[in-house]
């Protein structure tokens, strides 16, 4: 065999191999959270490959799982959850179909949580799972991710170091674009009304006083003495605007500007990415908070 | 006995007439939605305002509510102003930016006395320059 046919099967021998070893190695993720699905893409960087099973404007509290998407999350190495109860309704399904080798990481788990005050009723009091809200948050969640990645590929820790550095960098960047921006407002302003309750933690982290209309999740309908009581609040609290958002029926919200006074502020991105300005982080993020502050000056 | 149909005529319209006010008062359209009431004006108060830095000179800006409250170019280690704010019992932000030609490591303390006399303070660290919110709030 001449040389040169020689040199070439080599060549075709390492690049098969090499491809191989590249495949056998791929990290994939299937994350059930949108806000999850951009972390893992950007610590991740070109190794990772992310399914997203949950789609940017759908809404998680209704999500059902379906046989496609269990397919994706068994094929995947690492399958990602909000966490703190979000996925309450098929976590068990899910955990029972998964093969052991899945690492189920549920993140929100890992960060501190905010309960409803002891005053309000036992289903109330639960924990509230929209941890995404407030960007240091986010910021430790980063962390979780990346130390997941880095357990599950320890090869490529360096690589995972480096992007989650990166996208913390912009947290921060972020971060401090909202606290400027929320600055424009008095704290006495500071009156937040919302379709469901899901800013709590964007309400401790910015120095918000919260309300909503309906609870937890958006299948919690409000009684008639909520709205009754809310309408009276928002009177007494010269409250200006009340938020909707992308996932709800604005039907009660509207009735509740009509008999309050208070006006329709805008529509919010409370339950993960959206479509349009939503579509990413930074954009959901920028998106809510002006348009909160904006109608509440 | 009948009479005279100008008669008849002005007792029915002055009849009518009788019944037009308290009619108008039983049909009138009833605004179902509260206004708000007029936001109240708040007082303004006299606010004392203090910075103390490890490095001058250096250039700084105190924001409140997106105007700016003080700004210049500090020579000393320490300054002070007063200045006349709302201080709501829920606290205020104050933006804070300030920049050093040494790119070293530096303090800025800020003070904040508002009227009754309980003063608040708060440090910042940075390298060459800071830039940050606060919240004073009196507990």
């Amino acid at each position: 065999m001449p040389l040169r046919s020689l040199a070439a099967v080599a060549f075709g021998v390492l690049w098969v191999g090499a491809l191989a070893q590249k495949a056998a190695g791929e990290v994939k993720v299937a994350s059930f959270s949108t806000v999850l699905s951009e972390v893992a893409e950007k610590v991740g960087g070109k190794d990772v490959t992310v399914t997203s099973l949950i789609k940017p404007g759908q809404d998680p509290h209704e999500y059902q799982l379906t046989p496609g998407d269990l397919t994706a999350a068994t094929n995947a190495n690492l399958v990602l959850l909000s966490g703190k109860g979000m996925e309450n309704t098929y976590l068990v399904n899910l955990r029972d179909a998964l093969p052991k080798k899945v690492v189920v990481l549920a993140v929100g788990n890992q960060l501190p949580g905010l309960t409803k005050p002891a005053d309000k009723s036992a289903e109330e009091a639960a924990e509230d799972p929209h941890w995404w809200n407030s960007v240091p948050e986010v910021e430790k969640a980063t962390v979780v991710v990346r130390d997941a990645l880095i357990r599950l590929d320890p090869q490529r820790s360096s690589d995972y170091q480096s992007n989650a550095g990166a996208y913390l960098a912009d947290l921060k960047e972020l971060n401090a674009w909202v606290k400027r921006k929320v600055a424009e407002l008095p704290r006495d302003q500071r009156k937040l009304v919302t379709s469901h309750d899901a800013f709590q933690y964007f309400a401790k982290e910015y120095g918000f006083q919260i309300d909503s209309i309906e609870g937890l999740t958006t299948e919690q309908e409000p009684s008639v003495s909520h709205i009754s009581a809310l309408i009276d609040e928002i009177k007494k609290q010269q409250v200006k605007a009340i938020f909707l958002e992308n996932t709800l029926n604005p039907k009660v919200s509207t009735e509740i500007t009509r008999e309050s006074g208070a006006k329709i502020g805008g529509t919010l991105y409370a339950d993960g990415l959206g479509p349009g300005d939503g579509a990413t982080y930074d954009g959901m993020i920028r998106h809510n908070v002006t348009e909160i502050v904006d109608a509440l000056k | 006995m009948r009479g005279s149909p100008p008669i008849q005529a002005a007792l029915v319209v002055m009849v009518l007439l009788f019944l037009l006010i308290p009619l108008h008062r039983l049909t009138e359209r009833v605004n179902a939605r509260e206004t708000l009431a007029p936001a109240v004006v708040k007082p303004t108060e006299h606010v004392h305002l203090g910075l103390k830095t490890t490095a001058a000179p250096f250039r700084f800006q105190i924001s409140y509510l997106g105007r700016t409250l003080w700004a210049g170019e500090a020579t000393g280690a320490e300054l002070e102003k007063d200045v006349d704010i709302d201080f709501p019992k829920e606290g205020i932000d104050l933006v804070v930016d300030a920049t050093w030609d040494n790119p070293a490591l530096v303090a800025l303390q800020i003070s904040v006395s508002p009227p009754d006399g309980t003063a608040l303070d708060k440090t910042l660290w940075g390298r060459g320059k800071i830039s940050d919110v606060i919240t004073f709030k009196e507990e």
